[in-house]
């Protein structure tokens, strides 16, 4: 990526100010590879010597405990792959369905006009900033009433936006940037509107799309509260780690943890670090609340 | 005479103006973009629209009212009785000043006020990195790193870094020289303190992305003119940035002040509400999840609405006031 800076000497002051930032951003960094180097490192020793040498090398470097984790970490009759695969399918289908649906929900308040609009948007800025908390224990009774929890139910309804929230911003200010040339364009020449949408409309967004998708990716494949509040029979590989360590407490093999732990943050780094262009100066607001 | 004369006329265009605000003028509808598209316009907007609706009515409408009919509501050998005992509940922990519910407020405020002294510095780290310091991209990653790794994960980590084994504790007892290293996220003087420090330490990427959103959008030549003019970057920052990108920070000012921030993940990993870490949000999550009590949260819940809502009202007008909204 080009380094668009403009060409200035900085003052003096600046530089030391610059220096002192790059410091204390280097301190920080240093302190997140370190700690991820802990685990790591940690991943290949006994569970004995875990604890009596919890910060030193390791006497033996057992590649076997990250096979051990893929055969011991389980829940519920969930193995480690199993934990894996509905990682994937509540996260991409969530992903997928919810970013397309929330597009198009954002394409129809941002180029059209009808009736109940305004009230939506303002309502929509009303659910944003004031957050309505009453609903917590009803809502969490209502999905174990109406047999949605722990079903694959429960993830396609929940992938389904309700129109009023964050989203709503994002793509509306989104396609709010878009030309609507091309738009009337499409009429004349006779495309229909679902036409239009995904053939023109939904194209010119992609790198919205991709960020939106990309961000929510990680976070459902981080995920563990769904599994933990709604998908007990169907644990996420986060929700597999936290399990593995709550169920056997002072049992657990803390290496063969860690072991499992660094295999499941490989895929979202590796995703996060080649996409990050892609991602970051991608997302805005538009004007803010004002829409 | 001229008086009235200019009286009258004042009267006149406010009821002109009024007139056409109430009824403006209408766009000619001509051919192709006539009637027919318009029908064929709203039934789509519709037809898109009507699920979404119908899984709000019934994912968020109501259920929201039936939190507020349980806040009055109770069970009993699975009788359910009106009453209330649950604000009276709420209440009188509130005004006597113990109970749970009152120890988690005082959590929930330490929380806000930790937050909100905190908000500037997170300023300063997306200023950094988007005038493309040397190393940025690495950095960005870096701070954003914490998003990216599961909580389970990280908190799994941190907590055997605070360990009486660990650096943080080899440390402590070197500062202070304590005769013992305590277990931070288990004593209550200090396991607010250790969350708070885990909060701070993955903390600050979750507005990254919205920022560095914000501030590409900015035109570029705004800042060469002001290179231009000689404007060092401290004013850089405060009067051409913050300014400029006021609606997206005024956004995440506002949700502080609607506080009472979803932290219940962090705090379960991490302590599970323990040594006085519970925050109201947490408490909520407890109440319903583990202690399988419906009816004491929902009113709890709705105090809370009702408290934030002239928080949130308070804050948004002050934030709309700070900086005059500018298009571009």
């Amino acid at each position: 990526m080009k380094k668009e800076v403009i060409d200035r000497r900085r003052s003096l002051g600046e530089r030391i100010v610059f220096g002192v930032a790059f410091a204390w951003f280097g301190i920080y960094s240093l302190s997140m590879i370190l700690a991820i180097g802990w685990a790591f490192i940690s991943s290949f020793k006994g569970n004995r010597e875990f604890f009596s040498n919890p910060f030193g090398f390791p006497e033996v470097w057992r590649f076997s405990n990250y096979v051990e984790a893929v055969k011991v970490l389980k829940y519920k009759n969930v193995g480690f792959v199993g934990m894996i695969w509905n990682s994937i399918w509540m996260t991409g289908f969530g992903v997928v369905v919810g970013t397309f649906l929330n597009a198009l929900i954002g394409y129809v308040f941002a180029r059209f006009e009808f009736p109940g609009k305004k009230l939506m948007e303002t309502f929509n800025i009303f659910i944003i900033t004031v957050p309505i908390m009453g609903g917590g224990a009803s809502g969490y009774r209502l999905q174990y009433a109406l047999g949605l929890a722990n079903t694959p139910w429960y993830i396609i309804i929940g992938a389904i936006p309700t129109i009023f929230g964050m989203g709503l911003i994002i793509w509306k200010a989104s396609f709010s940037g878009t030309s609507s040339s091309y738009m009337e364009a499409a009429t004349i020449d006779g495309a229909g509107n679902w036409t239009i949408f995904i053939k023109i409309m939904f194209p010119m967004v992609v790198p919205t799309a991709v960020a939106m998708g990309i961000t929510a990716f990680i976070a459902g494949w981080n995920d563990y509260m769904t599994t933990f509040m709604f998908m007990d029979n169907y644990p996420t590989l986060a929700a597999g780690l936290y399990f593995y360590r709550e169920e056997l407490k002072y049992a657990s093999n803390e290496p063969l943890y860690f072991a499992g732990a660094i295999i499941s943050i490989i895929p979202p780094i590796a995703i996060f670090a080649f996409t990050q262009s892609q991602v970051f100066e991608k997302i805005s607001l538009g004007g803010g609340l004002k829409g | 005479m001229n008086i009235f004369k200019k009286f009258f006329n004042k009267i006149s265009w406010f009821l002109y103006d009024l007139n056409c605000k109430i009824f403006p003028a209408k766009k000619k509808e001509v051919g192709k973009f006539g009637r027919k598209k318009k029908i064929l316009d709203t039934i789509f907007v519709y037809a898109v629209l009507i699920i979404p609706l119908i899984k709000f009515l019934g994912f968020w409408l109501y259920v929201n009212i039936e939190g507020l009919v349980m806040g009055f509501q109770n069970e009993k050998d699975g009788q359910i009785y009106w009453t209330l005992s649950n604000y009276a509940t709420i209440f009188t922990q509130l005004i006597k000043g113990d109970g749970s519910v009152w120890e988690a407020y005082i959590t929930t405020v330490k929380f806000q006020i930790y937050g909100i002294v905190l908000f500037p510095v997170g300023l300063f780290y997306m200023y950094f990195i988007f005038k493309k310091m040397a190393g940025y991209n690495f950095f960005r990653l870096m701070f954003y790193l914490p998003q990216i790794i599961s909580a389970v994960v990280i908190t799994g980590i941190y907590k055997y870094l605070i360990n009486a084994d660990g650096p943080i504790g080899i440390l402590y007892q070197r500062l202070t020289g304590a005769d013992r290293i305590p277990a931070f996220l288990a004593e209550k003087e200090y396991a607010l303190t250790f969350v708070f420090i885990y909060q701070i330490w993955v903390g600050f990427a979750g507005s990254l992305l919205l920022y560095s959103g914000a501030l590409a959008r900015i035109p570029k030549e705004l800042f060469e003119q002001a290179c231009l003019d000689g404007v060092g970057w401290w004013r850089e920052l405060w009067q051409i940035c913050v300014p400029l990108i006021w609606p997206t920070l005024s956004i995440i000012i506002i949700s502080f002040a609607s506080g009472f921030l979803t932290m219940s993940g962090d705090i379960l990993l991490l302590t599970e509400g323990r040594a006085g870490t519970t925050t109201l949000s947490y408490w909520l999550f407890d109440q319903i999840k583990f202690q399988n009590s419906y009816y004491l949260p929902s009113a709890m819940g709705w105090i809370l609405t009702v408290v934030t809502f002239p928080l949130v009202m308070i804050t948004r007008k002050i934030c709309e006031n700070v900086y005059k909204d500018v298009e571009f």
